[in-house]
């Protein structure tokens, strides 16, 4: 919040992410076409269809173009030798502060689609909640994992 | 390995009770629709209902002769199960709180349930011990306590209060007897004081350090928080569960259309304005009513003992419930003032407390003078100073905006669809708009923030004023929020998320020099400039 964070997450994820939104936007294209199909075929209203459609260009718009744009520019973490803290957000933008030593495991994760771009997501996890950095490069993902794992090791001091 | 140990007897009937109460809604509806007795007296009737309950009797008799447990050196096995046997091991130093349970059935038995919680792993983890006398299970409860004290002595022995003259050995067993038999002792005028219990020594030779009531509360005093509690959330919780229950009961009760009639009949003889209102009046009357029925229920009977190092809670009516834990456990102290109390200074004091089940966090004291509350925090959770109510930072007057804006726009989209469905009638519903305008001010009104002696304190309004007092150490993480327009006008919402509560505790909208100030402080690499920023302060 105060300082500058530099970590930013790699250029592929932002298509990536986008590869995954027009996949969804495709299986939803997918079932207007099969309603306008059958519509034609049984003459029921094409009404749905058309408004299904219109829908269908504005999440188009929003979810692949707009919100993974901002998402990916406002996203920003940085390990300090104490504490990890992740800028993130859309409207409202948060910072997280989560101190090394409460950090309990750090796990290494990535899908099909991640994989296909070597991208990977580390999880950074408290006993209470769970921080997500996703979307970095496989090898810079691996070093982040193994930072904080040396990290997290060293004991609180007493207060 | 030692001595095998089982349950009480009385875990047979318990558990067959447990499982016929299963069948009363069945039973309750076939008598409800009416039956034809000669039908029902037939031989295989009876017959089938008698091999069933034998059935019930045969499987308890069997669960009851597999379930043991022994206590060892330093671990407790319980072993179970007819067919799939689970083994369960706690070392004592994991226990995190040991608590006996007395619900209805085992009140009426006399008879106990212990509960031994250990960290994390939710209620799988937990052990239980499902049906034990009362004197064992204090017995076995203060056995656990011990076992599980002598590794934490250090920490036990700084909680030791300095209270020299309190009774050497007061067995808890009668304490929860008398708390049991409904007794209270009779208070001066004080909201609190040391109630000295003797009673022998427990049987098995296991010696109290120190322990003596803290407090009880009255009568006079029950009534009074129970009157001013507005615990809503109980309300709702109550009605929720009353009406999923009497679902299936109410047509059957009732004859059809009955409240259509009920609504007609009224509907005629006074003006749709009137009803509307009546009806509100109604329901927050018998709300307010409900609710303190029941939280006379949940905490008739409130006491706060001493045993050992460690707190004991213990209330309930009809479902006895009893806690114990170590002060250091506690994660968070909060201080609640509902509507009705905080006129007079009053509040309760609960306590966020790691334990297996989430979601409660435990009172501390239902009704206290606030003004003489540090007194027990003092005495229970030393590490915790309380504020006076004036010193947080409040938020500053910019902030008004984002507490009412979207409140005020639900509210006119409320009122519009009011009025364009009822009409005229439907414009009494604008009288929303100064409702919520006047809850929102007084809710920005409430929100501010303290840093002061390695402490934070967070307070905000939903219906009753809430602070949450929280020590650095005990912070797992700690987040900050605005939008774009919020950052230019140096606005920004803080909150923490501490152990033993599945939410994070939030100020929403404060100035951001005071939240950036807790931000160097909490943060561990930018320590020194957050030392001078606490001392400045």
């Amino acid at each position: 919040m105060v300082r500058e964070l530099n970590g930013r997450l790699h250029r592929d994820y932002l298509k990536a992410y986008r590869v995954t939104e027009l996949i969804s936007n495709g299986i939803f294209l997918l079932l207007i076409a099969v309603y306008s199909g059958l519509a034609i075929w049984l003459e029921w209203t094409l009404i749905p269809a058309w408004i299904a459609l219109g829908a269908l260009v504005l999440s188009l718009l929003l979810f692949t173009w707009l919100i993974p744009k901002v998402k990916y520019a406002r996203f920003r973490y940085e390990l300090f030798d104490d504490e990890l803290e992740i800028e993130s957000g859309l409207l409202f933008i948060s910072n997280v502060l989560v101190p090394m030593v409460r950090v309990q495991h750090v796990e290494l994760g990535s899908g099909p689609l991640m994989r296909k771009y070597d991208l990977a997501t580390v999880s950074v996890v408290t006993a209470a909640t769970t921080h997500r950095i996703v979307g970095l490069k496989r090898t810079e993902a691996e070093a982040l994992k193994r930072r904080i794992g040396m990290l997290a090791k060293v004991e609180e001091e007493h207060e | 390995m030692s001595e095998r140990r089982s349950l009480h007897p009385l875990y047979l009937l318990i558990s067959v009770i447990g499982a016929v109460r299963g069948f009363i809604p069945v039973v309750a509806i076939v008598l409800l629709r009416g039956v034809n007795w000669e039908e029902a007296l037939r031989w295989y009737w009876i017959a089938g209902a008698a091999a069933l309950l034998l059935v019930f009797v045969g499987f308890s008799y069997l669960q009851w002769r597999k379930f043991g447990f022994w206590l060892e050196e330093d671990r407790i096995v319980i072993r179970r199960g007819i067919l799939f046997r689970d083994e369960k091991t706690i070392y004592y130093t994991r226990i995190h709180s040991v608590n006996v349970e007395q619900p209805l059935m085992h009140r009426l038995l006399r008879v106990a349930k212990l509960k031994i919680e250990t960290p994390g792993g939710g209620k799988q983890a937990d052990g239980y011990l499902d049906v034990l006398s009362m004197a064992e299970a204090n017995r076995i409860k203060s056995l656990l306590r011990d076992k599980a004290g002598q590794t934490g002595t250090a920490q036990a022995g700084r909680m030791e209060p300095d209270r020299a003259g309190a009774g050497p050995a007061a067995g808890e067993a009668s304490g929860t007897a008398a708390a049991a038999g409904g007794h209270t002792v009779p208070e001066d005028a004080g909201a609190m004081r040391t109630a000295e219990v003797s009673a022998p020594q427990l049987p098995g030779g296991v010696m109290e350090k120190e322990s003596g009531v803290y407090f009880r509360l009255d009568t006079a005093k029950l009534l009074q928080a129970a009157a001013t509690s507005l615990n809503f959330g109980l309300v709702a919780a109550f009605v929720a569960g009353l009406i999923s229950f009497a679902d299936d009961f109410i047509d059957l009760l009732l004859p059809e259309h009955y409240w259509e009639h009920v609504v007609e009949d009224s509907m005629d003889l006074m003006p749709g304005s009137m009803v509307v209102a009546i009806g509100a009046i109604i329901i927050i009357l018998f709300a307010w009513l409900l609710s303190l029925v029941l939280y006379i229920v949940k905490y008739s009977g409130f006491e706060v003992r001493r045993e050992g190092g460690q707190i004991a809670l213990s209330y309930g009516l009809l479902e006895k419930k009893s806690f114990l834990f170590e002060p250091k456990k506690v994660q968070a102290v909060l201080i609640s003032e509902s509507l009705l109390r905080q006129p007079f200074g009053y509040g309760e004091i609960k306590l966020q407390v790691i334990s297996s089940d989430k979601q409660e966090q435990l009172m501390l004291h239902p009704f206290i003078k606030l003004s003489r509350a540090q007194e027990l925090i003092d005495e229970f959770v030393p590490q915790m100073k309380l504020h006076a109510a004036d010193k947080l930072a409040p938020s500053p007057r910019r902030a008004l905006l984002y507490y009412v804006r979207t409140y005020l726009l639900i509210a006119a989209a409320v009122c519009a669809v009011c009025i364009g469905w009822f009409g005229t009638p439907g414009v009494w519903s604008l009288l929303l708009i100064p409702l919520v305008f006047w809850w929102r001010v007084s809710c920005h009104r409430s929100a501010g923030m303290l840093l002061e002696g390695g402490q934070l304190a967070l307070r905000k309004r939903l219906l009753n004023r809430t602070t949450y007092y929280v020590r650095r150490p005990t912070i797992q993480r700690m987040k900050v929020r605005r939008s774009r327009a919020q950052r230019r006008k140096g606005l920004i919402s803080l909150s923490v998320h501490a152990l033993g509560s599945p939410i994070d505790y939030s100020a929403a909208c404060l100035d951001e020099a005071d939240v950036e100030a807790a931000w160097r402080w909490y943060s561990r690499s930018m320590r020194e400039s957050g030392r001078a920023a606490d001392l400045s302060s």
